[in-house]
C-alpha cells in the first residue's frame, strides 16, 4: 500500500465528495430535463393531433355551405329534369360558385345512381381569401366516386365524409344528396385541398420550427417542409408506415420527432399524417444548460479544492505537529510543546499531548535527579519498586579511594575552591567507575565508595573493579596536567579494593534512604585504601582471586585488620587492560 | 242518376273524377332518400287532360302566373298551345323566372315588384318552372293541345266540361308523380281510355299513390 499522507486523504475526500455531488447533481437535472423534453414533445404532438382535428372541423364548416348551396341549386335541379341536360351540371356549378362566392377546391356531381356528370377541380395552387379565388376547372367526369355510392346506399342520413385522392392531390370531401322536395336527384361532393399552404396553416398553431405534412401512400403530397427536406422526410418515414408510429429522423441537419398517423378511409391508398416536431433547439438548451453546469461544476469544484486544502491544513497542521511531537519526545526532547490552538478534538489532543510530555519531562527530571543523587542502577531498581528498606547479602568488589595529603592541601583554600576542586575530582573518578559499570556508594569528603556487583552484577566484578581503579589513577593524572596548566597543585590518589560479601541495600527510614553496603568487606577495603600511598592501589587477594587474570601484581606484606581472624594478604596493582573487563563481559554473552 | 238526367237535357257531355293522395304522389323506384325534409313546401293540384281531341284551337286567355310570397301561383298551370302568359312578381324582393324544360327553355331574367314578364308557349309539354334565387319556388305549366284541360280543386276534384263525344285517352298529371321509367313522358305516365257520350258524365278517379 503507497503512503497516502492524512492531508491528502482529506483533500482527496472533499474532492470526490463534491465531484460526485455534482455528478449526480448534473444526472438528476439532465433527466429531469429529459423528462420535461418528453413531456413538451408530447405536448406538440397532441398539438399537431388537435391542429388537424382542427382543420377537419374548419373545412366542414365550410363544406357545410358549399354543400348546401350547390345540393339546393335550381339549376342544378334543372339538369337533372332530362338527359340532355345531365352534361350542363358542369356549367350550373360554376354559376352558383361565381353567385354565391363557394370557396371549394373540388365539386363533383352525380346522378342519383351514382354516375358522375361534371368534375371541377382548382388549379394547383389555389388562394382562399374572400377577395381572390382561384377558378374551378372543368376536367373530364372520370370514374365513380366511392363516396358518392356510400351516400345513394346508406340507411340513414349520416355525414358522409372522405378524404380522396385526385391527381395526386388530397382532398377532404363531403358529399350531400341533391333533394328537389323529397325526390332524390343526385350527389354534389365537395372538397377542399390538402395542400402545402393548409399544411403551414396548421403548423403556424404549433411550435414555429414545426412542420405538418401529409402523405399518400409513401409520397408527401402537401407539406410545410421547405423543398430540400420533403424527399428527405418521405425516405426516412417510408419504412415506417403502417399504424401510428413515431420515429427520430434527421432533415439537413435539423433532428425532428416525426409522428405518423394514418387516416382511416375506405379505399385503396393509405393516407397519414405526419407532425415533424423540431428537436434542435431543445436539444440545443440541453447542450447549453450541461455547458452552464459543467462551467459552474468546475468553479465550485475549484472552490472545493482550494476550501478543502484549507480545512485538511487545518486538520493536518496539528496532526503534523503531533507527530513531529511524538518523534521528538521519542528522542528524548522532553521540553518540546505542540502548539495547537484549535477548539476542538485536535486542541484536546494537543493538551493532552503536552500534559504527557510535561509528565515525561517531570520523570525525566526526576531521574535525572534520582540519577544524580543515586546510581542509575540503584535508582532503576528504585523506580522499578523493587527496592524497599532491607538489604540482602551479595558478594561484591568494593573500592574505596581517597585524596593523600587533602587537609594540607585545602588548609588555605576558600571553602568554593574546595568544593569546585572536590566536585571536579569526584566527576571524573566516578565516570571511571561508572564505565566499568560500577555504581558510587556515597561521597565522604574526599573519599569514593565505589561498588561492583549491586544492586546489579554484569559479571567479573573484581576484575571491573581493578580496571576501574587503574582507570581513575591514569584519569587523575591527565586531570594533574589539567590542574598544573591552571597553576593549580596536582592532586594525590590512594585506592583499595576487596572483594567479598556484603550486606547491600537501602537503609535509614521509609522517608530518607540510602542505597550502601555494610560489612565486614568495606571495613578491609577502607583498610587496604588508607593504606595506600599516593598513586597506588592495593587490592585483597581475594579479590585477586576474583579478578583471576590478566593484572599485572605485585604482593607485598599482609595486613592485619578488624574483624578479620588471620592477616590479608595485600597486593599492588601495577598494570591492567583496559577495556578487558568489557572484553570479558561481553564474551560470555 | 239525376246528374244523367241534367247531362242528358245538356247537349254535352263531361268528364269528372277525383284524384287522391295529392299530397302523397308516387316518387320514382324505392328510391326514396331517407328521412329528406326539404322543409315544408306545397303541393300544387293534379292536371287532368283530354289526349285525342280535334281541333284546331286558339288561345283565348292571358293568364298569369304570379310570384307572391315566395311561391308561384298557381302552382299547376295547364294552357293551350300558343297562350302567352305573364309572369308578374307581386312580392318584394326579385325572382328570376327560368324553365330548362325542352317545351319551352326560357330564363326571364330577374325583375322587380311590380314588373311583369311574358313568355309565349307554342310546344306541348311540360315546362318546369323554377326561381332561380329561391329553391322551393316551383310550379308547372302543362302546355296541350286542346283546350279540354283543368286542374283538380282543394279536394281533388275535377270536371271537363263541354266535351265532344269520341273516344279519347284521360290523363292526370302532378309534378311530383313520377313514373319508373325515366325516358317516359312524365305528363302521360297516369291515363286510361275514356269514351264520351254525346251526353252524360263519365267519371274516371285517379289515385296518386299507385
Amino acid at each position: 500500500m503507497t503512503r497516502i499522507s492524512f492531508g491528502a486523504k482529506i483533500l482527496l475526500s472533499l474532492i470526490l465528495t463534491t465531484a460526485a455531488l455534482l455528478g449526480a447533481a448534473l444526472f438528476a437535472l439532465e433527466r429531469t430535463y429529459d423528462a420535461k423534453v418528453e413531456e413538451l414533445i408530447r405536448g406538440r404532438i397532441r398539438q399537431g393531433d388537435s391542429n388537424f382535428r382542427q382543420e377537419q372541423r374548419r373545412m366542414i364548416e365550410a363544406l357545410a355551405y358549399d354543400g348546401m348551396h350547390l345540393s339546393k341549386s335550381q339549376r342544378i335541379f334543372s339538369c337533372f329534369e332530362e338527359e340532355r341536360l345531365l352534361s350542363d351540371a358542369a356549367k350550373s356549378a360554376l354559376y352558383e360558385v361565381e353567385f354565391h362566392a363557394i370557396a371549394a377546391d373540388f365539386i363533383a356531381i352525380l346522378t342519383d345512381d351514382g354516375r358522375p356528370i361534371a368534375r371541377l377541380i382548382v388549379r394547383p395552387g389555389a388562394v382562399h381569401t374572400p377577395m381572390e379565388r382561384s377558378p374551378l376547372e372543368e376536367q373530364p367526369v372520370g370514374s365513380p366516386l366511392p363516396i358518392g355510392k356510400r351516400l345513394i346506399e346508406q340507411a340513414s342520413p349520416e355525414p358522409c365524409r372522405e378524404f380522396l385522392v385526385d391527381g395526386g392531390r388530397l382532398f377532404f370531401c363531403e358529399a350531400f344528396a341533391i333533394l328537389e322536395r323529397e325526390a332524390f336527384r343526385g350527389v354534389v361532393v365537395v372538397g377542399r385541398e390538402l395542400d402545402d399552404r393548409t399544411a403551414a396553416q396548421m403548423r403556424e398553431l404549433q411550435g414555429e420550427h414545426d412542420h405538418a405534412g401529409f402523405l399518400v401512400g409513401d409520397r408527401i403530397v402537401a407539406s410545410s417542409l421547405p423543398a430540400d427536406q420533403r424527399l428527405l422526410a418521405a425516405a426516412a418515414l417510408s419504412p415506417h408506415l403502417g399504424s401510428r408510429r413515431e420515429i427520430r429522423t434527421e432533415l439537413s441537419g435539423r433532428p425532428y420527432h416525426v409522428v405518423v398517423t394514418p387516416i382511416h378511409r375506405p379505399g385503396t391508398q393509405p393516407l397519414y399524417t405526419a407532425t415533424f416536431v423540431s428537436l434542435a433547439e431543445l436539444y440545443e438548451f440541453r447542450s447549453t444548460m450541461r455547458r452552464r453546469f459543467l462551467l459552474l461544476g468546475a468553479a465550485g469544484l475549484a472552490i472545493s479544492i482550494l476550501l478543502s486544502s484549507a480545512i485538511s491544513r487545518g486538520v493536518t497542521a496539528p496532526v503534523r505537529a503531533l507527530v513531529a511531537g511524538t518523534v521528538r519526545i521519542a528522542r528524548g526532547e522532553y521540553g518540546h510543546r505542540v502548539h495547537v490552538r484549535s477548539r476542538d478534538e485536535l486542541g484536546d489532543l494537543a493538551m493532552s499531548f503536552n500534559r504527557m510530555a510535561h509528565d515525561l519531562e517531570t520523570q525525566e527530571k526526576v531521574r535525572g535527579v534520582l540519577n544524580k543523587v543515586v546510581a542509575p542502577e540503584v535508582a532503576e531498581e528504585l523506580l522499578q519498586g523493587d527496592l524497599g528498606l532491607g538489604g540482602r547479602l551479595v558478594k561484591a568488589a568494593l573500592l574505596f579511594a581517597d585524596l593523600r595529603g587533602f587537609t594540607a592541601l585545602t588548609q588555605n583554600m576558600r571553602p568554593e575552591a574546595v568544593v569546585a576542586m572536590l566536585n571536579e575530582f569526584m566527576t571524573a573518578m566516578s565516570a571511571e567507575i561508572f564505565a566499568c559499570k560500577g555504581i558510587v556508594d556515597k561521597y565522604v569528603g574526599d573519599e569514593i565508595i565505589g561498588v561492583f556487583g549491586a544492586p546489579k552484577s554484569y559479571g567479573h566484578d573484581a576484575f571491573a573493579a581493578i580496571e576501574a581503579a587503574h582507570r581513575m589513577r591514569r584519569r587523575l593524572e591527565e586531570l594533574n596536567e589539567t590542574r598544573s596548566g591552571r597553576g593549580e597543585p596536582a592532586l594525590a590518589m590512594g585506592i583499595g579494593i576487596h572483594a567479598g560479601e556484603v550486606t547491600a541495600g537501602c537503609m535509614g527510614s521509609e522517608k530518607l534512604m540510602s542505597y550502601t553496603c555494610i560489612g565486614p568487606a568495606m571495613n578491609l577495603a577502607a583498610r587496604l585504601c588508607s593504606g595506600a600511598k599516593a598513586g597506588q592501589i592495593l587490592i585483597s587477594e581475594a579479590t585477586l582471586r576474583e579478578a583471576g587474570e590478566g593484572a599485572e601484581v605485585r604482593p607485598l606484606d599482609p595486613i592485619r585488620v578488624k574483624g578479620f581472624d588471620h592477616p590479608i594478604a595485600v597486593y599492588e596493582v601495577i598494570e591492567v587492560a583496559v577495556g578487558e573487563t568489557m572484553r570479558r563481559r561481553t564474551r560470555y554473552t | 242518376m239525376l246528374e244523367l238526367l241534367l247531362a242528358a237535357c245538356l247537349q254535352d257531355a263531361e268528364v269528372v273524377g277525383t284524384v287522391t293522395s295529392l299530397d302523397k304522389p308516387r316518387s320514382r323506384g324505392t328510391r326514396r332518400y331517407p328521412g329528406s325534409k326539404t322543409g315544408e313546401h306545397l303541393r300544387g293540384p293534379a292536371v287532368v287532360f283530354l289526349d285525342g281531341v280535334p281541333g284546331p284551337f286558339q288561345p283565348s286567355e292571358r293568364p298569369r302566373l304570379v310570384q307572391k310570397q315566395r311561391q308561384f301561383s298557381p302552382l299547376a298551370l295547364p294552357v293551350l298551345k300558343g297562350t302567352t302568359v305573364e309572369f308578374p312578381n307581386e312580392d318584394e324582393e326579385y325572382h328570376n323566372v327560368f324553365s330548362r324544360s325542352s317545351a319551352k327553355e326560357f330564363d326571364l331574367g330577374r325583375y322587380a315588384k311590380g314588373s311583369s314578364k311574358t313568355e309565349t308557349f307554342d310546344k306541348p309539354g311540360l315546362v318546369r318552372l323554377r326561381c332561380e334565387v329561391h329553391s322551393h319556388m316551383h310550379a308547372v305549366i302543362v302546355v296541350l293541345e286542346n283546350p279540354y284541360f283543368t286542374v283538380t280543386d282543394d279536394k281533388g276534384n275535377y270536371a271537363i266540361r263541354k266535351v265532344p263525344p269520341g273516344k279519347y285517352r284521360l290523363y292526370a298529371f302532378h309534378e311530383d308523380y313520377e313514373a319508373e321509367d325515366r325516358k317516359a313522358d312524365p305528363l302521360r305516365v297516369l291515363g286510361r281510355d275514356v269514351e264520351i257520350p254525346k251526353t252524360g258524365s263519365v267519371r274516371a278517379d285517379f289515385d296518386l299513390s299507385k
